[in-house]
C-alpha cells in the first residue's frame, strides 16, 4: 500500500493522461465518423415523403420479359404531387429473410414513359409512380421498399406478392 | 547596483577588463588541433562558397521546336501540331469574343510505371501535367483563362489516361486572349518530375507528380486556322 | 565479466530493436487490400464482387461497331463475368486494372463498349468486356487482372485478383467490342 501512496501524484497524472489520450481519441477520429443514420418511417398503405403523400398500389411479377432464371417485380404508387414536391432518391427492394438489395431500374427492359415515372419528381398535380426491379427466380419475398426522401427520412412499405 | 550613470563608469570597466583577460586565457588553452580544423572547415566553406556550390541550381532548358521530342524521366511529350482557331465543334468549345483557342496536337508517352491521367487522376496517382496550380506543361508567358480542354483527335470517349508505356495523340487546347502571342511563337516549359509518395489524411498509397526545374521549352509557331 | 554485462545487454537490445523495425510492416501493408484469388475461368468471390474472367484475347485492333470507333494498338481484351452479392446499391467495377510484372495498366476509358462503371446485379450476370492497352512488348509473363468496386484501388476491403498467363493467348486481328448485357444462366 506504501508504494501506491508514495507514487499517488504520478499515478493521478498518469490517469489523468490516459484519459486525455481517449477523449482526444474519441474527438479526432470517432466523432468525425458518425453518420446520422436515416429515419425510417414504417407505412402501412401511404406516407409523406419529399413533400408528397405516397401510397402503395398493386406489385405484379413477371409484366416485363427478363432474361432466363430472373423475373420482374413492377410496383405501382400513386402520389398527390403538391406544391412542396420534390425528388426521391433511389428506391431499393429488400428481402427481408436474406438481406438482399435491388435497386429499381428500368434501363434494358421494355417500360413505356406512360406506365409512370421512374421515381417521385417535382409536379403538383397526382401522378402515378413505377418501379421495376429484376429479382432472380429464388426471390419470393416477402420484401420492405424503401424510398429515399429529400433528406435523412425513408419512406417503408411492405410488399408480399 | 544602483542605476544612476556617471560614478559608476569605473566599476563597469574593470569588470569587463576581467572578463576579457579571462577568456583570453580560456582561448590560449583550447588545444592546437582544434584551431587547425576550424580554420580548413572555413577555408572550406569559402571556396565552396567561391564555386557557387551554395547557389540554387539553375539549368538551361534544351530549346526544342515542332516534332522534336521531349523527354523527362517519368513522361515525354512531342508537339506535333499547332493551330489559332475560334472554334473546335467536336468537342463542343468556342472561344469567346476577344479570346481565341491554342489547339495543339501531342504525342504524349508515359515512362512510368502506373497509369497517369493527363487531366485527371489515375487511381491514386496525380500527375498533374497540365490543370493544376503548377503543371508539368506550362504555358510560357500567357495565363490561360480557363482550364485546358484535353481530348484523343480518334474520338474515344473519357477522360485521356496514358499507360505505361504506350505513346499516345492526344489534343489540347487552351483558351488565351485575342492579342496574345503576338510574335506568333507559342513556347511551353516542360518540367521535370518529382515523385513524393504518401499523403497525410489521404493515404499513403497516394502517388504526387511534383513539377521541379524546366528542362525543356517547346517553341512552335501555330498556324492560323482558315 | 560484470563490466561488459551492461555492453552485451546494451548490444543485444539494439539488434532486438533493429529486429522490430524490420518485421515491422511498413505503410502499405497497413492499409492494403485483402486479396480474393482465383484461377482464370473460376468464380471468385469477395464481399461486393462475384466474378470470372471467362475469356482473354490479344488483339491487333479493337472496335466498337456501335459507335463506329475503332483504334490499333496492342490490345488485350478480356470477358468477364459479374454479378453483385448481396447488394445492388453502387454496385459496379469502376476500376480494373492488370499488373504485368512491376508495370500496372488500367482497362482504357476509350471504347465506349465496356464493363466498368456498368452497374451490377444481384442474382443475375452482367456479361462484359475489358480491354487493356498495351505496349508492344507486353505479349509474355504472367499477369493479374484486378476488379475493384471502388474508383480507387481498394484498401482494407476485399479485392478480386485473377493471375493467367499471357503466353498461350491467341491472337485475332480485330476483336469486336460489345456492350455489356445480362447473361442467361
Amino acid at each position: 500500500m506504501s508504494w501506491w501512496r508514495e507514487q499517488r501524484a504520478a499515478l493521478i497524472a498518469l490517469v489523468i493522461a490516459a484519459v486525455a489520450v481517449v477523449a482526444a481519441t474519441v474527438w479526432l477520429d470517432v466523432v468525425p465518423s458518425i453518420r446520422p443514420t436515416d429515419r425510417v418511417i414504417e407505412a402501412d398503405s401511404s406516407v409523406d415523403i419529399a413533400g408528397q403523400t405516397l401510397s402503395l398500389g398493386p406489385s405484379e411479377w413477371g409484366e416485363f420479359a427478363a432474361p432466363e432464371g430472373s423475373r420482374t417485380l413492377s410496383v405501382r404508387l400513386t402520389s398527390t404531387g403538391g406544391f412542396d414536391a420534390s425528388v426521391c432518391g433511389q428506391a431499393t427492394l429488400t428481402e427481408t429473410d436474406s438481406s438482399r438489395t435491388w435497386v429499381s431500374s428500368r434501363s434494358g427492359l421494355d417500360v413505356s414513359y406512360d406506365e409512370g415515372e421512374s421515381s417521385c419528381t417535382i409536379e403538383s398535380e397526382p401522378y402515378r409512380i413505377l418501379l421495376v426491379f429484376l429479382v432472380p427466380d429464388d426471390a419470393d419475398g416477402p420484401f420492405r421498399l424503401d424510398i429515399e426522401g429529400s433528406d435523412a427520412d425513408v419512406a417503408r412499405f411492405v410488399i408480399e406478392p | 547596483m544602483s542605476k544612476t550613470g556617471d560614478h559608476d563608469g569605473t566599476a563597469p570597466k574593470i569588470a569587463v577588463r576581467a572578463v576579457m583577460s579571462r577568456w583570453m586565457r580560456s582561448v590560449a588553452e583550447v588545444p592546437r588541433w582544434i584551431w587547425i580544423a576550424a580554420v580548413a572547415l572555413i577555408a572550406l566553406v569559402l571556396i565552396v562558397v567561391a564555386i557557387g556550390g551554395f547557389a540554387q541550381a539553375q539549368t538551361n532548358p534544351t530549346e526544342l521546336g515542332a516534332d522534336e521530342e521531349a523527354r523527362a524521366s517519368v513522361y515525354a511529350v512531342t508537339v506535333l501540331d499547332a493551330e489559332f482557331t475560334d472554334e473546335v465543334e467536336s468537342e463542343y468549345l468556342e472561344a469567346e469574343p476577344g479570346e481565341k483557342l491554342l489547339v495543339m496536337t501531342m504525342r504524349m508517352e508515359n515512362l512510368s510505371d502506373a497509369p497517369i491521367g493527363v487531366g485527371t487522376n489515375a487511381d491514386r496517382t496525380k500527375a498533374g501535367l497540365v490543370n493544376t496550380d503548377d503543371p508539368l506543361i506550362d504555358l510560357a508567358g500567357v495565363t490561360a483563362t480557363d482550364t485546358v480542354s484535353i481530348w484523343r483527335a480518334d474520338g474515344s470517349a473519357g477522360q485521356v489516361i496514358l499507360q505505361p508505356g504506350v505513346p499516345s495523340e492526344v489534343m489540347l487546347a487552351w483558351t488565351v486572349p485575342d492579342d496574345a502571342f503576338a510574335d506568333g511563337i507559342v513556347s511551353l516549359d516542360i518540367h521535370e518530375v518529382e515523385i513524393r509518395r504518401g499523403a497525410v489524411i489521404l493515404s499513403s498509397n497516394v502517388v504526387t507528380w511534383r513539377a521541379i526545374e524546366t528542362f525543356a521549352r517547346i517553341s512552335v509557331t501555330p498556324r492560323e486556322a482558315p | 565479466m560484470r563490466r561488459a554485462l551492461p555492453w552485451a545487454i546494451g548490444g543485444l537490445l539494439v539488434i532486438a530493436a533493429g529486429a522490430v523495425t524490420a518485421v515491422t510492416p511498413d505503410d502499405e501493408s497497413l492499409v492494403g487490400p485483402i486479396v480474393q484469388r482465383g484461377s482464370f475461368g473460376d468464380t471468385v468471390e469477395s464481399r461486393t464482387l462475384i466474378a470470372t474472367a471467362s475469356e482473354a484475347t490479344f488483339a491487333d485492333e479493337v472496335a466498337v461497331p456501335s459507335s463506329d470507333w475503332s483504334a490499333e494498338g496492342n490490345w488485350l481484351v478480356v470477358t468477364v463475368v459479374a454479378a453483385a452479392p448481396t447488394t445492388e446499391v453502387d454496385a459496379a467495377i469502376p476500376l480494373a486494372t492488370l499488373v504485368v510484372g512491376d508495370r500496372v495498366f488500367q482497362a482504357s476509358e476509350r471504347p465506349s463498349a465496356s464493363l466498368i462503371a456498368t452497374p451490377l446485379r444481384v442474382g443475375i450476370d452482367t456479361v462484359g468486356m475489358l480491354a487493356f492497352e498495351l505496349p508492344p512488348d507486353v505479349d509474355s509473363g504472367t499477369a493479374e487482372l484486378r476488379l475493384t468496386t471502388s474508383y480507387f484501388t481498394t484498401e482494407l476491403d476485399d479485392l478480386v485478383a485473377i493471375p493467367f498467363s499471357l503466353d498461350d493467348l491467341p491472337r485475332t486481328p480485330s476483336a469486336e467490342l460489345i456492350d455489356s448485357e445480362l447473361v442467361d444462366p
